[in-house]
């Protein structure tokens, strides 16, 4: 599609220079294949040269209809389509469905499980932020970046495979607790991941933050300020970029997360330096709490006794009539939840992530809503770039952490 | 005769009921469900499980439900803890040496232990030693299956053999720890109710053979129904996945079948997904049939019906009791409204779908076929033999030129009598049936139709009484309803008919024939309606001094259901719960 723009030749005669010189405005796809964009989504560009006039962000290429698929499958049965949404930190997804669920059976877990929860959720975090800072910087030739994060993402990736046996499916939590406890060693393995991980952040910070290339692509693009955030319905890093200070952590705290220790991060300048910024030291503050977690972890059980909500002992389950009743039902019908509506939500990586429950009685939710913080991110991305340069739509969006299965479900 | 109702308060909830009941009944029209095994509201009471335990203020030990009658100013604890912790206990006995088979018993699913041990049990196994072993899976009869293991003894299939059908074959041998339940000496289970005995066992004690293994009930379909069978038209629920029944029900209709089915109507639904179903319409073409598709179908049809009017030439509709009441309406329409003069009359299959001859006097009736009275009463004809040879007679001497039979084979269903010459020698043959016989490979236009389990529609039994029934599952291979073939036949010679589903056809039906009046699908409910009394939906049949609580034919009002008539609820229930 054409449009054409009035303009002027700069240097032409007077008799020419009061004619219109016409510009068509370049009308580019960029995606849902591309190199630089993160899972698939298009953005349909208008183009004047090098300067986006225009943006219309197209998403849906990766709807799986959870929503939907929720509605026909056991409270249990949805926990695999959790891993699902916000696939590079799916503890995260998996703690904050299964907190719902338990807020409409009002149990509460153990404090063993408590802990556990939080430690999964933060080092999901920490797998997310370096995936994202990993991806932004290889999109901006820093290559090294990447190969360094993900390697030691790889820390975390083989402390999950560890707990629960995949990297990225985990569905560990259960409703009432956890699929299993910890292994043993855990703790040891986790400290030197901390170590391990704090020297590659402060290398790789060294590397890139004060890097001539790396600034001047980053800093004073795509800029957000703290109204316009907040209108998008942002939540996360980007909004504690732009300065407001939010973090469903401290603001609507759940778990053990008041027992420790730790800072929310926040920027003023909202642009994707500041962004890149509050990523780097959240990752710090998440270890942080890992540290304090991993030491004041209590004995016990890991998950409440409830037959009505807990599977039984195997031993149970194989040698005794009840034990086995109780386990079949539990399969089958799924957990009854009592009719009711509840919301609860936890800090996803990025950003407020929610869920939305109704049950009607029976196990199998009604209803099942997640609120996805992307999803909002992605209604700030189209104004953000427009007026900026093509190749700025690379950092900004790397700097947003589009995940496509979280904002598309 | 009738004692004052008594008021009594079960669990602090003010209930008036009527004098002689038993607190469980009375609980149990007040959808207040007091758990129990051997008690069932068609046999005799005995009071041998114990689970019905309740608190009854002012008695000291706990009384059963379902044998202590209800007095006035009685106050009745069904939930307190005592009555939990006495149901834990029954449970704890009754699963001390029930087998660990949850995993290969068909009543999983639908398990009065399953239920109750999450409603009411939830307590961990305390038996340490080995359980009883006895025989599984023992045959003791055509259709049932016993396995002793699995037993609870709640004595209701022995009552059922001993009371309802009067035969019995059931009996408990052996006392107290080594009770099991048994044949007579000598006997089988071979009455024509035995499947029965499958439904009122609240354990995978007693099993179908025709459906074990089949299938996990959790996956079935559950669809509202009337057997086709005979015209006592018994309620039936009928259990489908996809496209295929797995096992048919009864309901509860304590006008019609009480809560029972004969075996010849339980277990007879194979003609449904029998490869002789009929799987395209077909059409003759320089004298051979072929299979064509239902626009080139229907068009030959219509073309040829038009070319015979104008001829002056008779046609005929010959229709059946087996049709629902809207297929045979229309086809009286479509004689009346464009075959003018042409005669209508209804076959009676003599054997029917069920390919039984017995009857008795319980519930099988000797008239094999649904809608006899409905066929009847929307005026196709008389349905007798002389009739039905008088039509013949009219069709071999050449006075009836053109036949649409309609579910209806006389070849089979009136043998030795020339139909075969007669029907060979029409100019039109129209055949809508749903399984092949010998009168489609005589006729000019072959119309695959569905069975009962793939359309709406409304049958009349012996008595008179217009009940609903519901599809399973859509059309299989091309078959469509009789209703929407007569409805497109009828736009394509040009009467207008635009009846968009069964329900509109009956509307139309019920507007004009005056025994059906004010009926609808609506308040034909799931009991349906008596003929003739249509306008005052409340009234259950006179006779019976039924207690006024029970919610017999649509008196009690119908709580509000999430999947509409076809289905139930999330629960699986008993048929009589």
């Amino acid at each position: 599609m054409l449009e054409i723009v009035e303009n002027r030749r700069p240097d032409t005669s007077d008799t020419e220079a009061s004619e219109p010189l016409p510009i068509e405005l370049m009308t580019v796809q960029m995606g849902p294949a591309h190199p630089a964009m993160h899972g698939v989504v298009r953005i349909e560009l208008k183009l004047d040269g090098e300067n986006v006039v225009d943006a219309d962000v197209h998403i849906g290429y990766m709807h799986r209809a959870f929503e939907k698929m929720s509605e026909i499958s056991t409270y249990t049965q949805v926990l695999p389509y959790t891993d699902r949404l916000n696939y590079v930190s799916p503890l995260i997804n998996n703690v904050g469905y299964v907190q719902c669920v338990e807020k409409l059976l009002e149990i509460e877990v153990p404090p063993r499980c408590q802990y556990i929860r939080v430690i999964v959720s933060e080092m999901s975090r920490i797998t997310d932020h370096l995936t994202c800072i990993a991806a932004m910087s290889m999109e901006l030739a820093a290559f090294t970046v990447f190969l360094y994060f993900i390697k030691a993402r790889e820390y975390f990736y083989e402390l999950v495979e560890d707990i629960c046996g995949a990297r990225l499916t985990t569905t560990y939590t259960r409703v009432g607790g956890l699929s299993h406890d910890l292994p043993d060693g855990f703790a040891r393995k986790l400290k030197k991941a901390i170590a391990d991980t704090r020297d590659v952040i402060e290398e790789v910070e060294g590397l890139v933050a004060k890097n001539r290339i790396f600034y001047d692509r980053t800093r004073g693009v795509g800029i957000v300020s703290a109204e316009q955030a907040l209108s998008y319905g942002w939540t996360g890093p980007c909004l504690r970029a732009s300065g407001v200070s939010y973090d469903v952590r401290r603001d609507v705290p759940y778990l053990v997360y008041p027992k420790l220790d730790w800072q929310v991060i926040t920027r003023t300048e909202g642009d994707t330096y500041a962004r890149f910024e509050v990523r780097i030291d959240e990752m710090r503050q998440s270890l942080k709490m890992l540290e304090q977690a991993v030491d004041d972890i209590p004995e016990g059980p890991f998950r409440v006794s409830d037959p009505r909500i807990s599977l039984p002992d195997k031993s149970q389950v194989y040698n005794s009539i009840e034990g086995l009743m109780n386990h079949f039902k539990l399969i089958i019908e799924g957990v009854r939840v009592p009719p009711g509506e509840a919301y609860f939500a936890v800090e996803g990586a990025n950003g407020e992530l929610g869920f939305y429950i109704v049950a009607d009685g029976s196990g199998k939710p009604y209803r099942c809503r997640p609120r996805s913080p992307g999803f909002a991110l992605t209604q700030g991305l189209a104004p953000t770039i427009k007026g900026g340069m093509l190749s700025d739509i690379v950092p900004v969006f790397g700097s947003l952490n589009y995940i496509a299965g979280e904002v598309e479900r | 005769m009738a004692a004052p109702p008594v008021k009594l308060k079960i669990n602090g909830q003010e209930i008036t009921a009527p004098a002689g009941s038993s607190i469980l009944e009375t609980a149990r029209q007040n959808n207040i469900l007091v758990p129990h095994f051997c008690y069932h509201p068609h046999l005799p009471v005995v009071g041998n499980c114990r689970m019905c335990q309740v608190d009854v203020e002012g008695i000291p030990k706990l009384q059963i439900a379902c044998a202590t009658p209800i007095r006035e100013g009685m106050a009745v604890q069904t939930e307190n803890d005592r009555v939990k912790k006495a149901r834990q206990g029954v449970l704890e006995f009754l699963l001390i040496n029930h087998p660990v088979d949850c995993p290969v018993c068909d009543q999983a699913g639908e398990c009065s232990l399953q239920d109750y041990y999450m409603k009411h049990g939830l307590y961990q196994s305390r038996f340490s030693f080995r359980k009883v072993k006895r025989e599984k899976a023992q045959e003791l009869g055509p259709h049932v299956l016993l396995d002793q293991e699995r037993c609870v003894l709640c004595t209701r299939c022995v009552r059922f053999t001993s009371d309802v059908t009067k035969t019995g074959e059931l009996a408990v041998e052996q006392r107290g720890f080594h009770a099991q339940i048994t044949l007579f000496p000598g006997r089988t289970l071979d009455n024509p109710y035995s499947g029965n005995v499958v439904d009122v066992c609240p354990v995978g004690a007693l099993l179908s053979k025709d459906f074990r293994f089949q299938s996990r009930v959790w996956f079935l379909k559950e669809s509202k129904s009337i057997c086709p069978g005979c015209s006592r038209g018994c309620n039936i629920r009928v259990d489908s996945r996809g496209q295929q029944i797995y096992r048919i029900l009864p309901r509860e209709n304590l006008d019609v079948n009480k809560v029972w089915l004969c075996d010849d109507g339980r277990f007879n639904f194979a003609f449904v997904g029998a490869p002789d179903r009929i799987v395209s319409p077909q059409a003759r073409s320089e004298g051979k049939l072929t299979d064509v598709t239902w626009p080139i179908a229907m068009v030959a049809m219509a073309d040829r019906l038009r070319a015979m009017a104008e001829a002056g030439s008779t046609v005929a509709v010959l229709g059946s009791a087996q049709s629902p009441c809207e297929t045979s309406w229309l086809a009286k329409r479509l004689a009346v409204d464009f075959l003018r003069g042409g005669p209508t009359e209804f076959g009676r299959s003599l054997r029917g779908t069920t390919g039984s001859d017995r009857s008795d006097d319980f519930l099988e009736e000797p008239d094999k076929n649904p809608n006899t009275r409905g066929a009847a009463e929307v005026g196709l004809g008389q349905g007798s033999d002389e009739a039905l040879e008088g039509l013949r007679q009219k069709i071999a001497s050449g006075s009836v030129r053109g036949l649409i039979l309609i579910d209806f084979d006389p070849i089979t269903e009136l043998p030795g009598q020339a139909w075969d010459e007669a029907l060979r020698g029409l100019e039109l043959l129209a055949v809508l049936k749903s399984n092949t016989s010998p009168a489609c490979a005589a006729a000019h236009v072959v119309l695959p139709l569905t069975t009962f389990a793939e359309q709406d529609g409304t049958f009349v039994n012996s008595d008179g009484r217009v009940q609903r029934f519901a599809a399973a599952f859509g059309p299989v291979h091309t078959a469509r309803p009789g209703w929407q073939a007569l409805r497109d036949l009828g736009k394509m010679v040009g009467l207008g008919w635009s009846y968009a589903s069964a329900e509109e056809v009956f509307g139309a039906l019920a507007r004009e024939v005056a025994s059906f009046s004010a009926m609808t699908y609506k308040n034909l409910g799931d009991l349906g309606q008596p003929l003739g009394g249509g306008s005052s939906a409340s009234e259950s049949t006179g006779g019976e001094t039924v207690p006024a609580a029970a919610g017999n034919g649509a008196g009690a009002a119908e709580p509000v259901r999430a999947f509409g008539w076809r289905q139930w609820s999330w629960e699986r229930k008993r048929p009589w719960e």
